[in-house]
């Protein structure tokens, strides 16, 4: 008997042990900061937009009683913690950085909380600084639920994609791009300027694996020279001419003209690679545009913008986790429209005048700031999203929505199969068969369990 | 007669000192192996010294500065993960062997009511050392979800001991097998309580296996990245996962990455220093009988 | 026994009940978790899509792996690449521990740089070897390659495989380095003297004497190492993400990505109790293969 109550004191004491510290950690959280403070958490991404964000909400953004704690993770990372967190209900995070791609998902599921509400409550200050008509009603329109018009996430910034080159490079490799350059006349460009032994890589273009990553530059090389996902039945049509001479366009591109360590590049390699002036031509994001602007960077007043033949169409937007408290929610909404107001724009560019670190691409406005407008890239910017159709993304009719991706749970597992296959497929690990067997077998087989095919 | 002797003194003088020449070589050879082999991690280091222009250009004669290593320390967040680490290895370290020494004493001297149920058990114990902790995650994620635990270090802290108590038990129970059974036979006829038993004659008698099963744990628990990956929220996180996130966080950033490095590998880097001759004494002895 | 020294005993025997606690906590941290993932395993359950809802899809999940190509490819993988890096640990391990074992100037030290890997956190590992020294513009990789006029191999995208066998041979082959010197340091005195005296050359001193003389150390290294590679994430995360395409995938990082990138818990689940019998199997085998080489020695 005395064995056995000892023994319990023992795993009781270990208990009460365990507890102890656990409190302990709570206790001395909540005692620091005021009595009532109210830690918002978000879940956001390694973009230097993203990044100036953290920079200037920790030195600006002065609620009473609110503090943010910001996690700042690689964008693969967010992706898969947010997915799961909203899929279990989980609370880590108050606000999460998604894009139009969970959006479509999310509000389905109720993982996003509708912003209707709150935004109805705003107050008149609130409702001019972030002026919701002012946004392009693209952006909008994405991340809101298509039959009620009801907006689950604000936009940050949004993106296109467009070609970034050095004219300097191209002028002393003897070629000029064409005003609406085709990826054949790309591929050329790219050549010509390569130069090994001056050290000058012809192009580069994200190579890490992931649908978000090199999927999505991939992705819109497949449409623009023609190729789909699936027909109209949701049969995957992988291994079809057109995604093989998409597929081989990329590999050529980064094989004969691309950067060194192809697939170990995600958009920050490639914006130093640009930056020490050694790169022709990169193909990306809109938003990745003004980095190449700034103070820091070699190529800075000599870099050219040329439309792409397909781009691609994102945005980041914040949407507030339904399962926090609804103090947090309240203040997580209140953060929200500061770092997504016209006024928010306006600091950003006073900080810092390059226009680097301002969110752009989700309001007319900024583009009629006369501190904004005048820079190199923002016409360029707003061509590019311009001249985009989201729903329908392919030259032929396709059943599915999505320009740089396919708007269905599914595909981020099949998207990053893919991104595999091309990566082993551009440092010869496998044929080109072999990849696209396998990607036609995964998007098979996300159209099959997700129930799709009929 | 004399002269053979001479002979035979200097041709075994010769000898020696050929013997001694070989010696010097080997030293020198795999002092030269020893010195490659750790090259990553010493310029890893010199690198921290380094401002971030230098480090693009991988050289070892430089200016050493400061400026970095200011920065790093100066960044809170990575502050905070530091200590969440430091928690974790102390307070998991201490409360493996709290647990795991009269664990340990128990399995080897007690009588259980079946015959060889303290060996079963102790296989068992080993044999959880076994388990991925990639296996288990879903249902941990599920449970810290719902009782809010990833918020808490206590979450995680509970986890560390579950994972490291059985290699802790395995490190230990040979050590414990050493003891004579009839030192604590006489103990026990001398009146000693458990309690008296365990701390007077088992803990002395065993020192080096506990001192090494102490700091296998607590490197053990430095460096696990996984369960800290997956669990935790920014503000529990552990150093392994900063460094992880480091790499696409921060850019190239050599210089600062190299002075968090050297933060996140100098420590146990040192414990193991310290503890290197009780190790091969203590794993040598838990290979043998275990 | 005397009778007094009966009761004594009986008075304070020893407490079965001390190992309780130890019982419990690693039963709730590892077993119960474990017995959840054999439950979960049976189910189909996406956590996309919640409105496919959880039902129990019994072995399914087990017959889509079996019948998956990929699934034998990374099982394959795995073992070929933690089985390289594990021999090559041992041989590397005990040629170095017998260079430590002699008595040279200077072993201190040599010993003390080659151990100091395996206390190294290995997302440091990684995030070390892939920026300061493979990267081809910033590392010594790059560096060295300009030096010698050619171009800069690349070992992330085209050596992935070898790459990662190497960075688990850096990390782990110290640890067969401490182990196998502890053997090499009990070998009994008298034992090489004698040897040396019957005229053993150096050859069979290393390989007929000392070897079969230490192979428990060798036994116990290669399980520990095996147990600890086949949990190995960090490494392989912070280097080559799995890639180039899965070509150094090993079953943790599969469950991993599973679950992550497919959010298909079922499966993961499947795999998780897969790769725990896979384990166990080898490690099993190993014992055998062992215990037989050793009868016959003896």
């Amino acid at each position: 008997m005395k064995k056995r109550i000892s023994a319990l004191l023992m795993v009781l004491c270990m208990c009460t042990g365990l507890a102890a510290c656990a409190g302990k950690q709570d206790g001395k959280k909540s005692e620091k900061p005021s009595e009532d403070e109210i830690v918002v958490s978000i879940a956001t991404l390694n973009n230097p937009i993203v990044s100036n964000l953290v920079k200037l909400a920790q030195e600006y953004y002065d609620e009473k009683g609110v503090k943010l704690d910001f996690a700042v993770l690689p964008e693969n990372d967010l992706r898969e913690k947010a997915t799961l967190e909203a899929s279990t209900g989980g609370t880590t995070y108050d606000i999460y950085f998604t894009g139009p791609y969970e959006a479509n998902f999310w509000i389905t599921y109720g993982w996003a909380e509708n912003l209707q509400p709150y935004i109805d409550k705003m107050t008149d200050e609130q409702k001019e600084s972030l002026d919701l008509d002012d946004i392009f009603p693209s952006m909008l329109d994405s991340l809101s639920d298509p039959e009620t018009g009801d907006v689950y996430a604000l936009p940050f910034f949004g993106e296109a994609s467009f070609f970034m080159y050095n004219k300097e490079l191209l002028d002393n490799a003897g070629v000029t791009m064409p005003e609406n350059p085709t990826w054949e006349d790309i591929y050329d460009i790219a050549v010509a300027v390569d130069d090994e032994e001056a050290g000058i890589t012809g192009m580069t273009m994200r190579g890490a694996p992931g649908w978000g990553m090199s999927g999505a530059p991939f992705v819109t090389i497949i449409n623009a020279m023609g190729g789909k996902f699936y027909d109209m039945d949701w049969n995957a049509t992988v291994e079809t001419d057109e995604q093989r001479a998409a597929w081989e366009m990329y590999k050529n591109i980064l094989r004969d003209a691309g950067q060194d360590d192809i697939i170990t590049y995600t958009y920050n390699e490639c914006i130093s690679l640009m930056n020490s002036g050694k790169c022709g031509i990169w193909y990306d994001a809109t938003s990745n545009g003004p980095n190449l602007e700034a103070d820091d960077s070699l190529i800075k007043g000599k870099v050219g913008y040329a439309p792409a033949p397909s781009g691609w169409l994102w945005n980041w937007g914040m949407n507030v986790n339904p399962n926090s408290s609804d103090e947090k929610k309240q203040a997580a909404f209140d953060f929200m429209v500061w770092a997504c107001s016209k006024d928010y724009v306006d600091l950003s560019l006073e900080k810092d005048p390059s226009g680097a670190s301002t969110p752009s691409g989700v309001r007319a406005s900024t583009y009629e700031l006369d501190a904004y407008k005048d820079l190199p890239y923002a016409q360029p910017t707003l061509d590019a999203l311009s001249d985009l159709d989201f729903n329908n993304p392919c030259k032929d009719e396709v059943p599915y929505v999505g320009l740089q991706y396919i708007a269905i749970p599914e595909f981020q597992e099949a998207g990053d199969k893919m991104t595999e296959s091309l990566a082993a497929y551009v440092t010869d690990e496998i044929t080109l068969d072999e990849a696209l067997a396998a990607t036609q077998k995964a998007f098979e087989q996300a159209a099959e369990e997700g129930g799709y095919k009929k | 007669m004399k002269k053979a002797v001479v002979k035979r003194d200097a041709r075994s003088r010769r000898a020696a000192a050929k013997k001694e020449a070989r010696r010097w070589i080997a030293g020198i050879v795999i002092l030269a192996f020893a010195l490659f082999y750790f090259f990553p991690i010493l310029y890893m280091i010199l690198s921290g010294f380094k401002t971030e222009a230098d480090a693009a250009v991988p050289a070892i004669l430089f200016h050493p500065t400061l400026v970095t290593w200011q920065k790093v320390l100066a960044d809170v967040s990575m502050i905070n993960y530091l200590k969440n680490t430091i928690f974790h290895v102390l307070l998991g370290t201490g409360i493996c062997l709290v647990i795991g020494i009269p664990a340990t004493y128990a399995l080897v001297f007690a009588k259980f009511k079946k015959e060889g149920r303290g060996e079963s058990l102790y296989n068992w114990f080993v044999t959880t050392i076994l388990l991925p902790p990639v296996a288990v995650l879903i249902p941990l994620y599920i449970t810290f979800k719902e009782l809010n635990l990833n918020h808490t270090r206590g979450g995680l802290l509970f986890l560390y001991v579950g994972f490291h108590l059985p290699l802790c038990i395995w490190l230990l129970y040979s050590f414990f097998k050493d003891v004579p059974e009839e030192v604590v036979e006489a103990a026990r006829i001398d009146g000693c309580t458990n309690r008296q038993l365990i701390m007077r004659i088992i803990i002395p008698l065993t020192k080096t296996g506990i001192m090494t099963a102490g700091l296998l744990v607590a490197v053990f628990i430095w460096n696990e990245f996984f369960l800290g990956y997956n669990l935790t929220t920014n503000a529990t996180a552990t150093l392994p996962v900063y460094m992880a996130r480091f790499g696409q966080q921060q850019g190239q950033f050599i210089a600062q990455l190299s002075a968090s490095a050297s933060i996140s590998c100098i420590p146990p880097m040192i414990f193991g220093w310290i503890s290197q001759k009780s190790l091969i004494k203590g794993l040598t002895a838990g290979a043998v009988k275990g | 026994m005397s009778k007094i020294a009966r009761n004594m005993k009986k008075k304070y025997p020893v407490e079965r009940s001390f190992v309780v606690p130890a019982c419990v906590i690693v039963a709730v941290a590892t077993q119960v978790p474990f017995i959840l993932t054999i439950i979960f395993s049976a189910l189909q359950w996406n956590i996309v899509r919640p409105d496919q809802g959880i039902t129990i899809s019994g072995l399914s999940n087990f017959i889509y792996y079996l019948g998956n190509p990929e699934f034998y490819m990374i099982c394959l993988q795995t073992i070929v690449m933690i089985g390289a890096a594990l021999l090559s640990c041992l041989v590397f391990g005990y040629l170095i521990a017998l260079m430590l074992d002699c008595d040279i100037p200077g072993k201190t030290i040599s010993r003390t740089l080659i151990l100091s890997p395996f206390f190294i956190m290995t997302t440091t590992t990684g995030v070390l070897w892939k920026t300061v020294i493979l990267n081809t513009n910033f590392g010594w990789v790059g560096m060295i390659a300009d030096w010698m006029g050619i171009k800069a191999v690349d070992f992330v995208s085209y050596y992935a495989r070898p790459l990662v066998v190497f960075l688990f041979v850096w990390q782990w082959m110290p640890f067969f380095v401490l182990v196998l010197l502890g053997g090499l340091q009990g070998i009994p005195g008298e034992v090489l003297e004698r040897a040396s005296l019957d005229g053993c050359s150096w050859f069979e001193m290393v390989f007929k004497i000392k070897l079969p003389m230490i192979f428990n150390h060798m036994q116990v290294a290669l399980m520990l190492g095996l147990i600890f590679l086949v949990k190995e994430f960090g490494l392989i995360l912070t280097t080559t993400g799995g890639g180039p395409g899965q070509k150094s995938y090993t079953l943790t990082y599969y469950i991993y990505k599973t679950l992550f990138s497919g959010s298909n818990v079922g499966r993961a689940a499947a795999l998780s109790v897969i790769t725990v019998v896979v384990t166990l199997t080898v490690i099993n085998l190993i014992f055998r293969a062992i215990k037989k080489r050793r009868a016959a020695y003896e």
